[in-house]
């Protein structure tokens, strides 16, 4: 049996318990390639005798990757490294093919990604923007229609602060997630 | 998209993410012929045979929910 979970004397899948994330107790999804998503409006499986979780429910995953790779491009905060990991893996592009096509060498693709190196300003634009049309995200480029005007002031607003930030999913009621990117609360 | 613990987590040190799982199902993939069926859940698990993002093979196992039209990754490698 594959998928059960057996830990010294019990199975983990015989003593489920439901639990669903909420924006006050939200699901930390560690294995959205980020460090810092977090995810309220779905549900999740712990095992009732060791507490760990045994399974996660993620409905309409694209539709929430999507929706994390937006949040990403629209934030005003610099990108961490393991963002631009994420929107090139979301794109599916290899690392080495991504560098030649942003005209960087692919250890200094890694460097940024690794967070040995911070990105430039100038880079981190240009990516942002690359992602927004090679990714044919609808959303997105909507939006970049909506807000074509104050293009201008969204890409002077990206600065140098914003290191203690998360990105919070929400799947709503309509069925939709939304993700932002949001200040770690003190 | 469901996953298990042993997914999530026994593979950490190649850091597939789900980037990656989702990037392998949507690639032209191969089944295996090593399907399993689960008796304790009564489904069958099956090995699909494809890349990841970065063009290196990826083992993904996956067990179809037909009556919730959902599919649980059991793990990938």
């Amino acid at each position: 049996m594959v998928n059960t979970v057996k830990t010294h004397e019990h199975n983990c899948n015989e003593s489920l318990r439901e639990i669903k994330a909420t924006p006050d107790a939200r699901y930390h999804f560690r294995d959205s390639g980020l460090p810092n998503v977090y995810l309220a409006g779905i549900r999740y499986f712990v095992c009732g005798v060791c507490k760990k979780i045994v399974k996660v429910e993620i409905p309409a995953i694209e539709e929430l990757m999507g929706a994390i790779a937006s949040a990403i491009v629209t934030k005003t905060s610099p990108m961490a490294g393991v963002e631009v990991q994420f929107l090139r893996k979301r794109l599916g592009i290899k690392a080495t093919d991504f560098a030649a096509m942003i005209d960087a060498s692919p250890e200094q693709l890694s460097r940024w990604e690794n967070g040995h190196n911070a990105l430039s300003g100038s880079m981190d634009r240009y990516i942002r923007i690359a992602y927004t049309f090679i990714s044919r995200d609808e959303r997105l480029r909507a939006l970049m229609e909506k807000v074509k005007h104050q293009f201008v002031q969204w890409s002077t607003s990206i600065h140098g602060a914003g290191a203690n930030e998360c990105i919070f999913a929400e799947r709503l009621h309509n069925q939709k997630w939304r993700a932002e990117a949001a200040p770690v609360a003190a | 998209m469901i996953e298990t613990i042993h997914a999530k987590f026994d593979h950490v040190e190649r850091k597939l993410d789900v980037n990656d799982v989702l990037h392998g199902l949507r690639k032209v993939w191969q089944s295996s012929s090593t399907h399993k069926f689960n008796q304790y859940f009564w489904q069958w698990h099956y090995a699909i045979k494809t890349e990841d993002v970065e063009g290196l093979p990826l083992t993904i196992v996956i067990a179809v929910d037909t009556r919730n039209r959902t599919f649980e990754v059991v793990t990938r490698w």
